[in-house]
């Protein structure tokens, strides 16, 4: 089983010829492990890592009134902590991104696989038609997302004024404060995320399962994320993501997905925030309408990937 | 003020005592993490098993309470990962009132029967949740703890009588070695 490579052409080699194969490789251990591993290793240092940093930085930020009385009602207690940590928390978000998760997978990659990193994680040029593809399809993604969201949020009955609450970290009130939660919230993920989930999990994983890994690792993206109510949502965007790996052979139509995918939900907040749209509101029924219109559209978008994708099949195979 | 001075005194001491107690408490807890895998593994008595297990940790302390911490740190973190969307599944209906609770309270007219109807959503769900996570750890640190067992035994040149401890049917073909003279 292990022996298969379908998305390499068959060949079970994590290195080109000549580049030094890393201790994993060398022991012929068993890469399924090697994918769990990593993904768990570098799960527990990010995820530990960051609580420990965000702890530091809230208690640095806020001092002693996290833990003061309510006087002002919980809400109102909560949204000023809220605004207080949240420049924090963002500088935190990206620190933490690049430090405990990143750094870790590339430094695995190299030990344990292969010391030509760029070629393992696939990133490599794709064609344009590609990228803007993956881009339309995450695009037309996006109110189908909201409604679904949006069903849940209704259904848990969850207080409006917590929901803001959540939001606020997401949420820019002006054009310099956009930039820097673009890069927070956009940019870092689409890398971090998309080199650790496609890059290290899924490229391993395909080695010996081929496609299923797309639906593994898919779920696994989801689940990582922590979040209950977004789990649909998230493991959702990871199949397509990992579809875009799979299906191109390379990191970045993936990259560009995940990055739309999280600009649109910062930019769609800042627009509620700011009142761009003016008397313009969506409402819950609009957004139902527009993810149905969405929606084949993202089929559609989805079908052509995989026709621009699919390699001509020559007589030798 | 001699009152107060007694009071903080006392409160450091306790303070101090506990530090202690947790100090001695997990000393013990890795130098006898091995005694039910040495039970399990060498068919020893109760006293003996924690005797050998003190024996085994000797000198690699600080060795096996990493080890069982970073195995503790992604197991869980594995278990979480996993049990999460059950958990969340059966927790719908507490969630859900807890939340409606919540929205009450914002409007300054809190339901006091709210949050008894939220605990009460807490059913068989929940305990199977609980069971399920409970499962996997259980089926999870045997696996590990007797990985570290043979792992001490061979640094203790000791694995070979280990292993020829256990019963016929749980030998494979090949002899189990201790690592050899000079390597740790």
């Amino acid at each position: 089983m292990e022996d298969e490579d379908p998305a390499s052409g068959g060949s079970p080699a994590a290195s080109p010829p000549g580049t030094p194969e890393g201790t994993w490789e060398r022991g012929g251990r068993s890469l399924n492990s090697a994918a769990l591993a990593g993904l768990l290793g570098v799960g527990v240092i990010y995820f530990y890592g960051q609580s420990f940093v965000v702890t530091i930085a809230v208690l640095a930020t806020t001092g002693r009134e996290a833990f003061a009385g309510q006087t002002e009602g919980l809400f109102k207690h909560l949204i000023t902590i809220a605004e207080l940590t949240k420049t924090p928390i963002r500088v935190c978000l990206i620190v933490t991104q690049f430090a405990f998760m990143l750094l870790p997978t590339l430094w695995l990659i190299r030990r344990w696989h292969t010391a030509d990193v760029r070629s393992y994680i696939r990133l490599r040029r794709c064609s344009p038609s590609q990228l803007a593809l993956a881009v339309c399809a995450i695009a037309f993604l996006f109110p189908v997302n909201i409604v679904v969201s949006e069903f849940f949020e209704s259904r848990l009955n969850i207080p409006e004024k917590l929901l803001r609450i959540n939001e606020t970290l997401f949420t820019a009130s002006g054009a310099g404060e956009l930039a820097f939660v673009i890069l927070a919230i956009a940019v870092t993920p689409a890398i971090c995320e998309e080199i650790l989930f496609r890059g290290y999990v899924q490229r391993t994983l395909e080695r010996t399962i081929g496609w299923k890994s797309v639906v593994v690792v898919g779920i696994l993206f989801g689940l990582y994320h922590m979040q209950p109510l977004g789990l649909l949502t998230l493991s959702g965007l990871g199949l397509v993501f990992g579809y875009f790996y799979y299906a191109s052979n390379s990191l970045l139509p993936g990259m560009a997905a995940h990055f739309t995918n999280n600009l649109l939900v910062v930019v769609w907040l800042y627009i509620v925030k700011t009142d761009a749209l003016g008397s313009f509101h969506l409402t819950t029924g609009a957004f139902t309408l527009l993810a149905s219109i969405a929606l084949p559209s993202a089929a559609l978008s989805l079908y052509l990937f995989h026709r621009v994708s699919t390699k001509p099949q020559t007589p030798a195979g | 003020m001699a009152l107060a001075a007694t009071g903080s005194g006392g409160a450091f001491a306790i303070v101090l005592m506990f530090l202690a107690a947790m100090c001695l408490g997990a000393f013990l807890f890795i130098r006898w993490a091995l005694a039910f895998t040495v039970i399990a593994c060498e068919d020893h008595g109760v006293l003996e098993s924690f005797k050998r297990s003190w024996g085994l940790v000797s000198n690699r302390w600080w060795r096996v309470f990493g080890i069982l911490l970073l195995m503790g740190l992604l197991v869980n973190f594995a278990i979480f990962l996993l049990t999460a969307p059950f958990t969340f599944i059966a927790m719908w209906g507490f969630y859900r009132e807890y939340f409606s609770a919540l929205s009450s309270a914002g409007t300054g007219q809190p339901d006091p029967t709210l949050m008894g109807k939220a605990m009460a959503s807490m059913g068989p769900a929940v305990g199977l949740s609980m069971a399920l996570n409970m499962m996997l750890s259980t089926l999870t640190k045997p696996v590990y703890m007797t990985v570290l067992y043979f792992d001490l035994c061979a640094r203790k040149k000791e694995a070979d009588a280990a292993y020829r401890s256990l019963p016929s049917e749980h030998q494979g073909d090949q002899p189990f070695r201790s690592l050899p003279e000079g390597r740790e």
